[in-house]
């Protein structure tokens, strides 16, 4: 349903020409669960924006859903993210000037869903990953961990088809980073795709497939039996 | 390290570039208005102080109380009150009078019309006027001595001091040069001619106004010649003088004719509100919208160094963790506060020089800016630019030098107080542009109802000639083609300046106007009568004792006799008490009085004068003798050809003057010249508030999108469009727009209304206009944070997220 093709992606600035990724292939089936690995800055961020339909390739294919989505309008790229991405950062990304509720609410929005539907699917996700207490207060005032797990709730509410994790544990003592993981593996579990930026080995291993980038191209796959 | 400092300033300002522009071009703009408003201020508040002894000098001017009206103020008064002065009072030291009549002046082949000052020999002992060449103490003691300015010498003889040369007066004349004073301040001076002749001429005003006095006695009406001056002894108390002249005034004429002089400080005369009616809230409202402005721009200002500083939180941090204490921080900010300050108060005292003649100009005011010459004017300017400088940087320096080093690091952003203290700033600053775009609105409206609703009377195309009403001239004019009627009447019917302080049957005191008019200059302004007739060629009332005829009068004169309705008036005799009454004016006029005659018709209430002035209860009567202007109403065409076969008939008049004409609308509009200069120096304020409100905007709108990319990128990434993006920015400032106009909405209605209320006929608020100026305050907003915002919001997601 993800598919790949000789991507690559330049970023150009006066000086220098960076080669973030190069003739990346890569296909990615219905409810897989993968972990991409990789040095710092190899472009694992990258393939993962490319992927999410946040940014778009220098050259090559990608089909998303079905649909040939490189070169396609900025617009069509919002519209086909809208409801099928979740999100999931390193740093949260949670907006400061709204509460828990409001900032997992943002994922409806835009979805043209009423109000009393998005109060009830809010307190759903925020039960689901455990801070349904703190939904009134600023994310400043939770914990890191908390924080994160509000950013899951915000990936999650929406249902997507697939969620993208950049280092999602990154910020996060073990105990949370456990949390962390469990959750995800619970939502693949599911049936969501779920691809997954990580550094540590451990938690590559609850993935299915582990992808290594290395100077902006895959170098091993590996896969576990399943 | 301070250079570390000073290195962190430059680079941020040049980073910083659009910020840094915006600020300190706002801030100059800012400064720049209340400079120029203050320098126009000081001009204003400091007329004549350039005359030594001016603290010690007035002006006595004549004040009439007519029944039932405040009272009126001429500058002038009776010519034989001077002597009686300095007679009767010892605390009055020196008393001189000063009169002035337009002249002709020749030397050689160069002639024009000049007007001139006679006065009274000791006129420079009271005003010792700044002397270029002769001895002022003598140089009015010989009966044809005459004392020029500087260009007055330099245009009739080309050199600056021609003492004992001859200039010809009236072509009959001859006056010798017996002293040169210095130019007097353009607009800084009542004495802005700045000739004076020797009163001692048997020519002159003063001799002419004695012998009038002598002639008609002084208790029959108040004739006034000439302005008298008189300085005061030192030790005098001047409420106690006031009263003693009173007292001699009210001695002198009958009780019927109220009125006293009012002693006026040489500096203060320009200000009175009973001789210059709105000057001194002019001064008021010029000095408020300065502030105002100087206020938008230093908003400008503080929210772009606070929106600016917030963004250097880290720098805040890394120079805490680095072991900077808080002190050195906040001198490092206002330090660079001031620097800005500094550099925008330089470009505003350059613009003000700059545009300093052209504010002279339109503002008819003789504000200077000679700082050389008065070092306090820039120890003010340094005062208040510190001033600004320290509450923009306050902020910065007291709230930024304050966060934890931890906080920062930690990157949580900076949502703190700051916002808030912003966005209350930000909507202070649309209600400052609300309330100014409202005030322009109303003051237009106010203009355009002072000159032609107000009116009620048709001026157009019509032609006033200053004459007496000599019947061939007016035939003749009757004749010219182009011409569709030409009417008679007495001054009043421009001014309104003569009344009686008559009494009502029942004793009841009461002011009426009194205009000498043929009836048939009714139909030809357009006035219609709203009951009874007005025969144009019948027979036509007169003020005179010996006729009993017929009157119009006005419908204010209708409630005011009492009568039940102006249909109820008609044939009735005017029910003023019987006996002489007492007619007062101001110009040299037959006095005394009888009106006994009967109502033909009543008018509606109309007024050539002034707006500001309620329209007195007004009996129109004709007569012959009083006439003094002559309306003439032209057909559209061939204007020029007209006036020029008019021109032509002047002369049989047998008149030696040229003709005086003028066109009724240039004369209101010159009556309204200062609602007019309002009106337009309101809308060039309203316009920089604006300028400034969009540049705070502007400033404000890049800084917050800013501050809100991340926020942004987050949108996006769950599927926000641009669209959503955008009216989610620009909806955050139309907030304070709307909120701002709740305060501007009531704050400028109670201005305004109290504004409305100086004129006795004015417009009403309207709410339309309200919504009308928060309506544009919106258009301005949205016009200026549109562009920015539709940049940001177009901005690929990836690129906000990675800001983190
Ligand atoms: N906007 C950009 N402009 C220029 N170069 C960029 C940009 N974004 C990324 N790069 C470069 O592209 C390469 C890949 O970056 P990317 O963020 O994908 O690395 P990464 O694998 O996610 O690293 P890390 O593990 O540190 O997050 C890097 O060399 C980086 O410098
Ligand atoms: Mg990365």
């Amino acid at each position: 349903m993800l598919k790949l093709e000789q991507i690559s992606k330049t970023y150009r600035t006066p000086d220098v020409e960076t080669r973030a990724l190069d003739a990346v292939s890569l296909d990615v089936a219905a409810g897989e669960f993968v972990a991409i690995m990789g040095p710092s800055g190899c472009g694992k961020s990258t393939l993962l924006n490319i992927l999410g339909l946040l940014d778009s390739p220098s050259s090559g294919r990608y089909e998303f859903f079905g649909e040939q989505v490189a070169g396609a309008s900025e617009r069509r790229l919002t519209a086909l993210r809208r409801g099928a991405v979740g999100f999931i950062f390193q740093s949260f990304n949670l907006i400061d000037d709204l509460s828990v509720a409001e900032n997992v609410e943002v994922a409806l929005i835009y979805r043209g869903a009423s109000s009393a539907e998005r109060k009830r699917r809010v307190a759903e996700a925020l039960e689901r990953v455990n801070v349904a207490h703190r939904a009134r207060h600023l994310p400043q005032q939770l914990s890191g961990g908390q924080q994160q797990r509000v950013a899951i709730a915000r990936a999650l509410v929406a249902n997507p088809k697939l969620i993208l994790a950049d280092e999602p544990t990154g910020n996060l003592d073990t105990a949370n980073g456990d949390d962390v993981m469990s959750l995800l593996t619970g939502v693949s579990r599911a049936g969501t795709t779920v691809i997954m930026v990580t550094h540590s080995l451990a938690y590559a291993a609850c993935a299915q497939r582990t992808v290594k980038l290395l100077d902006g191209s895959v170098v091993a796959e590996t896969r576990l039996a399943a | 390290m301070w250079r570390n400092y000073f290195m962190a300033t430059v680079r941020n300002m040049a980073r910083n570039r659009l910020y840094s522009g915006i600020g300190i071009f706002g801030l100059a703009v800012g400064l720049c208005a209340a400079l120029l408003t203050g320098l126009v201020i000081r001009s204003e508040l400091t007329r004549d102080r350039f005359i030594p002894g001016y603290e010690r000098t007035y002006v006595a001017a004549a004040a009439l109380l007519p029944h039932g009206h405040p009272p009126v103020y001429m500058m002038e008064s009776p010519s034989f009150f001077a002597g009686l002065l300095r007679l009767k009072f010892s605390d009055i030291g020196a008393v001189t009078r000063i009169a002035a009549e337009p002249v002709r002046l020749r030397h050689g082949e160069i002639e024009a019309r000049e007007v001139l000052y006679w006065a009274d020999p000791n006129a420079f002992e009271l005003l010792p006027l700044p002397t270029l060449a002769g001895d002022l103490q003598t140089a009015l003691r010989r009966p044809d001595a005459i004392v020029l300015n500087r260009s007055m010498a330099r245009k009739y003889f080309g050199r600056d001091a021609p003492l004992g040369e001859t200039l010809l007066l009236d072509g009959l004349h001859p006056a010798t040069v017996t002293a040169v004073i210095e130019d007097l301040p353009i607009n800084g001076t009542q004495f802005e001619t700045g000739i004076f002749a020797s009163g001692l001429a048997a020519y002159s005003n003063l001799v002419r106004c004695d012998r009038q006095v002598e002639q008609k006695g002084t208790k029959k009406g108040i004739s006034l010649c000439g302005r008298t001056y008189l300085r005061v002894a030192p030790h005098a108390r001047l409420s106690d003088l006031q009263r003693r002249v009173t007292a001699l005034v009210a001695s002198v004429y009958p009780p019927d004719i109220p009125g006293t002089l009012q002693l006026i400080r040489l500096d203060e005369v320009h200000r009175f509100a009973g001789l210059y009616p709105g000057n001194q809230s002019r001064l008021a409202v010029t000095g408020a919208i300065g502030a105002l402005i100087l206020l938008a721009a230093c908003i400008v200002f503080i929210n772009l160094s606070t929106a600016r500083a917030a963004r250097r939180a880290l720098e805040v941090g890394v120079r805490k963790a680095c072991g900077a204490n808080r002190a050195t921080l906040a001198v490092q900010f206002l330090g660079e506060s001031l620097l800005y300050v500094a550099l925008a108060t330089v470009i505003a005292v350059s613009l003000a020089e700059l545009s300093l003649p052209y504010v002279n100009a339109f503002l008819n005011t003789g504000a200077v800016f000679d700082y050389w010459r008065q070092p306090t004017i820039l120890l003010w300017i340094v005062v208040g630019a510190v001033a600004v400088g320290i509450l923009a940087g306050a902020y910065p320096a007291f709230v930024l030098s304050a966060f934890r080093p931890r906080d920062v690091l930690k990157g949580s952003t900076l949502r703190s107080g700051g916002t808030a203290a912003r966005s209350a700033l930000v909507v202070l600053q649309c209600s400052i542009l609300i309330g100014l775009i409202i005030a322009a609105g109303v003051v237009y409206q106010q203009r355009i109802f002072a000159t032609r609703d107000a009116l009620r009377v048709d001026a157009d195309r019509m032609l006033i000639i200053r004459s007496s009403c000599d019947a061939p001239f007016k035939n003749a004019l009757r004749a010219v083609p182009g011409v569709r009627g030409v009417y008679c009447s007495s001054e009043a019917w421009l001014n309104g300046m003569t009344f009686c302080n008559c009494r009502l049957k029942d004793g009841t005191p009461l002011a009426v106007d009194m205009t000498g008019v043929e009836f048939g200059l009714f139909d030809l302004y357009g006035i219609k009568p709203v009951a009874g007739q007005i025969v144009a060629a019948g027979t036509s009332g007169d003020f005179l004792p010996e006729h009993r005829s017929r009157f119009v009068i006005n419908e204010t004169a209708v409630r005011r006799f009492g009568f039940a309705s102006p249909a109820h008036a008609i044939g009735q005799v005017i029910p003023l008490a019987d006996g002489p009454t007492q007619l007062a004016e101001f110009s040299a006029a037959p006095a005394g009085s009888t009106i006994t005659g009967e109502i033909a018709a009543v008018v509606p209430d109309f007024s050539i004068n002034a707006v500001e002035e309620k329209i007195r209860p007004t009996i129109y009567g004709g007569s012959s003798r009083r006439d003094e202007l002559i309306s003439v109403k032209l057909s559209g065409r061939d204007i020029p050809e007209i006036l020029a076969a008019i021109d032509r008939l002047w002369p049989a008049t047998g008149s030696k003057e040229p003709i005086n004409r003028f066109f009724l609308d240039d004369y209101l509009q010159n009556l309204y010249l200062s609602v007019l200069r309002e009106a337009q120096a309101l809308g060039v304020f309203a316009v920089l508030g604006m300028l400034l409100a969009s540049l705070g905007l502007l400033g404000l709108s890049a800084a917050t999108a800013e501050r809100r990319t991340k926020e942004i990128g987050i949108r996006k990434a769950m599927g926000a469009e641009t669209s959503d993006i955008l009216r989610m920015l620009l909806w955050q400032f139309t907030r304070p727009v709307l909120l701002a106009s709740l305060l501007a909405w009531p704050l400028s209605g109670f201005i305004l209304s109290r504004w409305l209320n100086g004129f006795a006929y004015h417009v009403t608020l309207q709410p339309w206009l309200f919504l009308a100026a928060t309506l544009q305050a919106l258009l301005i907003t949205l016009v200026t944070v549109s562009g920015h915002a539709w940049h940001v919001a177009r901005a690929k997601p990836v690129l906000a997220l990675r800001y983190e």
